[in-house]
């Protein structure tokens, strides 16, 4: 469960957040959209404990993402939208190493690296170092980090830009299954078709205040709808 | 041209905003980095000026003798000068993602060299150049010389001087890139490394300082040098014996000898320019060219072989936190060759530096001349070593990168992960300095109780220095800079080294009088009191400058990524 209350959060005398609040509920897969410098990338930076918040606060199961940020963190897996990794260590060592952080058992770590490696199709590639690897490549190793300690809330910050369309398709039908599961899921994307076809709730930023939420029944919105609607507050 | 103006402009507009930075924390940085630099201005002047002084007006030192003594110091600062241009010649002009993107523009290769190298000279010899005036300005203070030669000195002597070292440094770097490719960089390591130091070793014998030192001793006591002994330089066309000479024609009023010797300088310097220029145009592009090959070198297989020990799949302690963050430390500290070869390189001048120190014998000397001797030597061992913690401790925080995002949201609390890096690098820089101490302090014939005191104040020193380096190496962290030679030789980094060095020189300073005390022959127990209190007031500055520059390190680490 992930909880936002009345954050806001400044550069200088720009305010890049504006005193939102946000509920995700244990086992919703929520989308987080909005235009350009909306202040998406910014709520989930504060969120994951990257930027302090000017006020208000974070949490996420029941953990203050600033006043406890350890176990907070215990709580979460999240992708950046540019992941960058250690360019001199390879796939698997970023795992082990993410892994370590999270004091996963070194037999549990050892299956769940070969279970993603197989899972996301990274056997051909995850033996060798971050700096050969694509966006794509990096794009799903990153994934593959944030998962190995098999958090209950996962926050993806664009987590399909730059991949390919398999890589895409897997992705996504991983996440279904992730939602389905239970585990709550909070994304950011700019891809309309996904949302609709992944969240079970919207809320959409703009100038850094939400200005619309929704929430979807059957796991997804009719298609087609979400576009206009989206355009139409954004305009 | 044209391209190579619009480039300095784009460069000179980046430069000024920066410093019209009018946020708080830009005034505050911008206003703190300038009383730094003028305190260590000022302070060098004033150093300079009384050493100078106490050598000729009490120690009857000569013209001719303080002309050889110069030679010394201006064949140090020239050998600094080189080895920091080298270093950071490689960030600067082939490993930079500045040179990638000016590389896809209409800018011709000898243009964007020179500018490189232009960049590099002054990056990373500004410092050296900041302390070498203000120590001739000193020097010419206790000469009452004219201010047209107070500017003589400044821009005719020193900065030739400094340039030349800088620019050779750019074209000795280009040369051996170019050798690596034909040869292999091993075998190019292992006639370089070797030349280097048997270059070093010929210049230090031809410049002879022990023998300088025990002709300055024996003035001291009203003797003459023997005939021949003051013969002058072996060597009258290397860079530091011109510049020294300049200099003794400038303060005795030889109109004529300056002349001669700074248009010998600026001559060296023009030629120089001409040759590295011309070997730009022909190698600059391609040695560039063959790093990217090299960086796109797979060597993993090798790495992976060799760095088993360090596998992160396993686990030798309790904590796999802290041991998943020591060995990606380690295993992208012994991944990147720039960061190999400078640990090489820098090891290389610890040996060079421990050997000449154990080969190489003062003279008998007066108590107290006895007792600055040793804490000189002390200090330049701190130089050396202020040195390795800038290059190495100084980016550690920085070197987290654009990845940093992994750990900050990972579960572990950012003053853990602060500490962890300082535990591993005081070992790592205390041993070179107990290396350097113990080699080079017999050299002024230390007994055994000031070995000892030494080696005590070093453990201490090390632990400020560290702090130091870690502490303002977080506060000025740039994770957005990949390059760590590039984050040492930022303007932040500058300012560090001159707090490193003030610190050094003010801890070390506190020795001198207990020292001069036991070499006066003062009662054991007396003598072993003096030294214990002065190392304890060590210990004590230490301690403040270990809470205070850890504490802001730690708070530095947590502000927004």
């Amino acid at each position: 469960m992930i909880e936002i209350r009345n954050l806001t959060k400044k550069f200088g005398a720009s305010i890049a957040v504006d005193d939102i609040s946000l509920t995700v509920e244990s086992g919703q897969f929520f989308g987080f959209l909005g235009p350009n410098g909306a202040g998406k990338t910014t709520t989930i930076k504060t969120l994951t404990g990257l930027y302090r918040p000017t006020s208000g606060s974070c949490a996420v199961n029941g953990f203050d993402v600033h006043a406890n940020p350890v176990s907070a963190k215990r709580n979460f897996g999240y992708l950046p939208d540019q992941p960058y990794l250690y360019d001199k260590l390879t796939g698997r060592e970023y795992m082990h190493f993410i892994g370590g952080l999270f004091r996963v058992r070194a037999e549990e770590l050892h299956r769940r690296i070969d279970y993603y490696s197989r899972c996301f199709e990274m056997e051909g590639f995850i033996d060798r170092t971050a700096e050969e690897y694509s966006q794509g490549m990096r794009q799903r190793v990153a994934l593959a980090g944030a998962l190995v300690h098999e958090p209950a809330v996962l926050i993806l910050d664009e987590p399909l830009l730059g991949l390919d369309p398999r890589s895409s398709w897997i992705v996504r039908e991983f996440l279904k299954e992730k939602a389905a599961s239970g585990t709550t899921i909070f994304m950011s994307t700019h891809l309309l078709r996904i949302v609709e076809e992944l969240c079970t709730r919207i809320a959409i930023i703009k100038h850094g205040k939400i200005v619309y939420e929704d929430k979807f029944d059957s796991g997804g919105a009719q298609h087609g709808t979400l576009e206009k609607t989206f355009l139409d507050i954004t305009r | 041209m044209n391209d190579l103006r619009t480039v300095l402009g784009a460069k000179a507009a980046v430069i000024s905003k920066s410093l019209s930075d009018f946020r708080p924390h830009g005034v505050i940085r911008n206003i703190s980095s300038l009383i730094i630099f003028g305190g260590m201005a000022v302070g060098m002047f004033l150093m300079t000026r009384n050493f100078t002084w106490f050598l000729v007006s009490q120690l009857g030192v000569g013209v001719e003798t303080l002309d050889r003594l110069v030679t010394v110091i201006l064949f140090a600062f020239f050998v600094s000068a080189n080895f920091m241009s080298v270093i950071l010649s490689y960030a600067t002009l082939f490993a930079a993602r500045e040179v990638e993107f000016l590389q896809t523009l209409p800018i011709a290769h000898t243009n964007l060299f020179a500018l490189r190298m232009g960049e590099n000279v002054i990056t990373s010899t500004g410092v050296l150049l900041l302390i070498g005036v203000s120590g001739v300005l000193g020097f010419g203070a206790v000469f009452h010389v004219a201010w047209y030669q107070y500017a003589l000195m400044m821009f005719a002597v020193m900065m030739p001087l400094v340039f030349i070292a800088g620019i050779l440094g750019v074209f000795m770097l280009m040369v051996l890139i170019y050798v690596a490719s034909r040869i292999g960089v091993r075998r190019m390591l292992a006639v370089a490394l070797p030349l280097y130091s048997a270059v070093l070793f010929l210049s230090y014998h031809l410049t002879d300082p022990v023998s300088i030192i025990r002709i300055a001793v024996a003035s001291s006591h009203g003797e003459a040098p023997a005939a021949g002994e003051l013969a002058g330089p072996s060597a009258l066309w290397l860079p530091h014996e011109m510049a020294s000479s300049a200099l003794r024609c400038i303060i005795s009023g030889d109109q004529g000898g300056a002349f001669l010797s700074i248009a010998g300088l600026l001559g060296m310097l023009a030629l120089l320019m001409v040759i590295v220029l011309y070997a730009g145009s022909r190698l600059y592009y391609t040695t560039w060219l063959l790093v990217g090959e090299f960086h796109g070198h797979r060597e993993h297989v090798r790495w992976l072989r060799t760095t088993m020990w360090l596998d992160l799949g396993r686990r030798w302690t309790r904590r796999p936190n802290a041991e998943a963050v020591i060995k990606r430390d380690l295993l992208q500290f012994i991944r990147d060759p720039v960061q190999r070869i400078h640990g090489v390189m820098m090891a290389a001048l610890v040996i060079i530096t421990a050997v000449i120190g154990a080969i190489s014998i003062l003279p008998p000397m007066r108590t107290l001349p006895w007792a600055l001797a040793m804490v000189t030597i002390l200090v330049f061992d701190g130089f050396l070593v202020a040195s390795i913690a800038l290059r190495f401790v100084f980016p550690a925080v920085s070197q987290e990168g654009n990845a940093f995002w992994c750990v900050r949201t990972a579960p572990i609390s950012l003053s853990r992960l602060y500490w962890m890096k300082f535990v591993v690098w005081v070992p790592l820089v205390l041993v070179p300095a107990e290396i350097l101490v113990w080699f080079t302090l017999p050299m002024a014939r230390a007994p055994e109780l000031v070995m000892w005191a030494c080696a005590g104040a070093t453990v201490f020193a090390v632990i400020g220095l560290v702090s130091i380096n870690l502490g303002a190496g977080a506060y000025y962290a740039t994770q957005r800079e990949e390059n760590p030679v590039k984050v040492a030789a930022s303007q932040g980094a500058s300012v560090t080294f001159l707090v490193s060095l003030s610190y050094i020189m003010l801890t070390f300073a506190l020795l001198v009088i207990p020292v001069a005390r036991v070499l006066a022959g003062a009662p054991a127990a007396v003598a072993g009191g003096l030294l214990r209190s002065a190392v304890m007031i060590i210990a004590a500055i230490s301690v403040c400058v270990f809470v205070l520059a850890n504490t802001m390190g730690i708070l530095a680490l947590r502000k927004d990524f």
